[in-house]
């Protein structure tokens, strides 16, 4: 094999890999049901009504009227009916042809709120992730590839958050700020960076021990670049599988504080909010309460399953199990 | 669940005869902090502590721990003590216990001045003249003072009585045996109690605040449930050995407006806002045709409810929407503020409903709402702020009187539902009048005034549930929940 031929073998190598593993969650019969979920949710959450943009006035002048009130970024409507139209002839209704999951105590689709449902815990997971994960991520890196008093107070800071019960802190933070979705999203990443820094700067201690940074460091590869192209990425890994489970714990906890009332206001369709409301109903309209708990059960489960299928994904130890069995 | 004097057959088991313990689910919690006032426990339903007058089930005023009282100057009242009472330490009930009651109750319960209108305790309130004999001084001259104390907050207690250690000393036909707080509190016999021994040798409250848990308790840990949730009323009432009593009560739901603020602070906003809401709808469909449409801010069973003269804001979209063309509205949103904390007898998911009926109807006049729900104390936190337009309520008095009703909108109290000097005398007339005639004319007339300018937003009058094991006995609603007498209490088994 020439020295040309080298990158192609690589990449042959590394694509009969990757195929390999996909193939490998193909044929895991709960991984893919996972990914077919948050796929069915993710579709859900984009497609159930209009995603539509009010644009900031002053935005709107310096367009000089080209820009409307308005901007509708996706105009399809998944959902059979609108999730806060209330129709109080139709209070109750068990589930039917019309309301295949029946109706709310004010008449409202139950099928319909669910799918913006969908798009409220699945938004308020993606913020809160990202902010948590960004946050983390810098302050585990600087915390890790700087060390000594910067690591030991960085350290100290996320032990003492660590300390307190996660969705405590949350409940605290959210009671403090007032109930609204975006409090909660606050509330939620306020407590949720640690746990990224802290994994972080772990895998930071070690890979900046190894070869290829030092060897970096002697070509005279400044700091921050050695950092972004040779650091982060290595550390990336299990940060992606932390992400995915933590969307989760996100959807659950975004539940739960709006089951506790401080979170989505009415009449905002959101999961916890739809199970508190229907709790007084269980035994006469079983399906108000138990829809959107069902809801937040399988969301939850496919997400920690989406985890576990990516740790696999991702790991190399995996990855080389399936190179030297030549696939499961 | 109830232990049982009587027979046992040869198994064990009870075969008739009279339970010895009952067991009471409330959706209030009697045993929280604030109770400490009282020893540690609510005077409400405990049946411990005793107020000096009672009110029946008709509004009247009956004498209890006082047999006498009258009016001795515009701003003095003579009580006369009842004689031959014993606190449940043994000793005799005298004017001074009384003084001392109500100077703790002013001293620890600084809403006391306002509600019941006591003048400040170095103005002397209250003093013994002798020892059946006590004297009230009020701040301000009250009419209504006499049916006003009759509540159970006004209630006498011995000085032995001790919150921190769950020691309430009282002359109830009950002494307090043990509190767990938050979870429940037992209650035994006073069998020297001045108006006989009750009927069951000892009551168990137990606090069950999620209503839901509370009306599945009554499958198998409670005898009598308050405040069932009205959806599962049906439910309950399929059980045949449950029965399910249902009483109007004093209390109205209804929303608030700040009357300060603009956009609200327009009378025809507020019409337009009544005239978008349909109370019928509301009774009929999310109360289960459990409750009465309200017109005004005091319930029809109350005896000076304004009732009868007030015309209904009937809903009606097209004059509803004139009226936001009309008024100084200009597409605002209204914040509207709600709890989401049990008070009362109020349902917080109940509220949350009320709350999104309320918003769909404002929508269709083209009035935006904001629902805003909060903890209690942040609730009233931004109603005093005067941080919204619009605040949810169930309001009702808990006394042989309403007068406090009128306190939120009267100027002096400072607050931002104040409707003006002719609304101020109207009620200063009620207040001061020497004839229970005089004064219930000027109250309805405050109310017309309060409706004429759409002060509030009523939505409907409540109606208090109890669902009762069919063999407990001698239960009698009453349209204040909280004096319905726990004395004649009995299960058969």
């Amino acid at each position: 094999m020439s020295a040309a031929d080298r990158p192609q073998a690589w990449r042959r190598r590394l694509d009969g890999t990757w195929s390999r593993r996909l193939r490998s969650i193909a044929e895991d019969r709960l991984d893919l049901l996972a990914w077919v979920i948050i796929a069915a949710l993710v579709v859900s959450a984009v497609f159930a009504k209009p995603i539509r943009l009010t644009v900031p006035s002053v935005l709107q002048t310096l367009s000089g009227g080209f820009l409307a009130e308005t901007v509708t970024l996706q105009p399809l409507q998944l959902a059979p009916h609108d999730p806060i139209d209330q129709n109080l002839a139709d209070r109750l209704h068990p589930p039917s042809r019309e309301y295949p999951l029946g109706t709310d105590q004010l008449g409202r689709d139950i099928l319909s709120r669910l799918m913006v449902g969908a798009r409220i815990s699945l938004s308020v997971g993606v913020v809160v992730v990202s902010i948590s994960l960004m946050i983390g991520t810098a302050v585990g890196v600087v915390s890790g590839y700087l060390g000594g008093w910067v690591d030991e107070a960085v350290m100290r800071i996320v032990d003492i958050v660590l300390a307190f019960p996660g969705l405590l802190l949350a409940l605290v933070v959210a009671g403090i700020l007032g109930p609204s979705l975006t409090n909660i999203m606050i509330a939620l990443a306020v407590v949720g960076w640690t746990q990224y820094a802290r994994i972080v700067r772990g895998s930071v201690l070690s890979v900046k021990q190894r070869d290829f940074v030092a060897a970096a460091k002697l070509m005279g590869v400044s700091e921050p670049r050695l950092v972004s192209t040779h650091v982060i990425p290595n550390v990336i890994g299990p940060v992606v599988i932390l992400a995915t489970l933590d969307m989760a714990y996100v959807i659950l906890a975004t539940a739960g504080l709006s089951f506790l009332g401080l979170g989505a206001q009415p009449p905002t369709p959101e999961w916890g909010t739809m199970l508190s409301q229907g709790r007084h109903h269980l035994l006469t309209a079983w399906w108000i309460a138990n829809v959107p708990g069902v809801a937040i059960m399988v969301a939850v489960l496919a997400f920690n399953i989406l985890g576990d299928s990516l740790r696999d994904l991702l790991d190399p130890r995996v990855a080389s199990r399936l190179e030297g069995k030549g696939g499961l | 669940m109830a232990g049982v004097a009587g027979c046992f057959g040869d198994g064990g088991e009870p075969e008739g005869g009279t339970a010895e313990q009952i067991t009471i689910g409330l959706h209030s919690d009697i045993t929280r902090e604030f109770w400490e006032l009282y020893g540690g426990v609510s005077p409400y339903w405990t049946r411990v502590l005793e107020p000096l007058l009672w009110v029946g089930p008709d509004f009247d005023v009956e004498p209890w721990l006082a047999v006498d009282w009258e009016r001795t100057d515009k701003l003095t009242w003579e009580f006369t003590i009842r004689e031959d009472v014993q606190f449940h330490n043994g000793e005799e009930l005298l004017a001074d216990h009384v003084v001392h009651s109500i100077e703790k109750l002013i001293e620890q319960f600084p809403q006391a001045r306002f509600s019941w209108r006591f003048a400040d305790l170095e103005n002397e309130p209250v003093r013994a003249l002798d020892d059946r004999t006590v004297e009230f001084t009020t701040r301000e001259e009250f009419a209504g003072f006499a049916a006003g104390i009759a509540h159970n907050m006004v209630a006498v207690q011995h000085p032995e009585t001790d919150g921190s250690e769950f020691n309430a000393v009282g002359t109830g036909p009950y002494e307090l045996v043990d509190v767990e707080r938050e979870q429940n509190a037992r209650v035994a016999a006073f069998e020297d109690y001045w108006g006989g021994a009750p009927a069951t040798p000892e009551l168990t409250y137990r606090v069950i605040v999620d209503p839901m848990t509370r009306s599945l308790a009554m499958e198998d840990e409670l005898d009598v449930g308050f405040q069932p949730p009205k959806a599962q009323v049906e439910s309950l009432r399929s059980n045949d050995a449950i029965e399910v009593r249902e009483q109007l009560s004093s209390r109205v739901a209804l929303v608030n407006f700040n009357l300060e603020r603009g956009p609200t602070d327009d009378a025809d906003l507020r019409r337009a806002l009544n005239h978008a809401v349909s109370q019928e709808t509301i009774v009929d469909s999310i109360l289960e045709g459990l409750g009465k449409p309200a017109r005004g801010p005091i319930g029809s069973i109350v005896d000076y409810s304004a009732y009868d003269s007030l015309p209904p804001y009937e809903q009606d979209l097209e004059s509803a929407r004139g009226l936001v063309d009309r008024s100084t509205y200009e597409g605002e949103t209204l914040k509207l503020e709600i709890s989401n904390e049990a008070q009362a007898d109020w349902v917080p998911e109940q509220s949350k409903v009320l709350a999104e009926i309320i918003k769909d109807n404002a929508d269709q006049i083209g009035v935006d709402i904001d629902i805003r729900v909060s903890e209690y104390s942040a609730f009233t936190d931004a109603w005093r702020a005067k941080d919204g337009h619009m605040y949810m309520f169930l309001w009702g008095t808990k006394s042989g009187s309403s007068d406090y009703i009128f306190f939120r909108y009267h100027s002096r109290e400072n607050t931002h539902f104040s409707l003006g000097e002719e609304f101020d005398s109207t009620v200063t007339r009620g207040e001061r009048a020497e004839s229970n005639e005089e004064r219930f004319e000027a109250f309805i007339e405050a109310q017309q005034m309060m409706m004429e300018q759409a002060a509030v937003l009523p939505m409907y009058e409540h109606v208090y549930l109890m669902s009762v094991d069919r063999s407990v006995e001698g239960l009698d609603p009453h349209p204040l929940s909280e004096f319905i007498e726990m004395k004649n209490l009995r299960m058969e088994r």
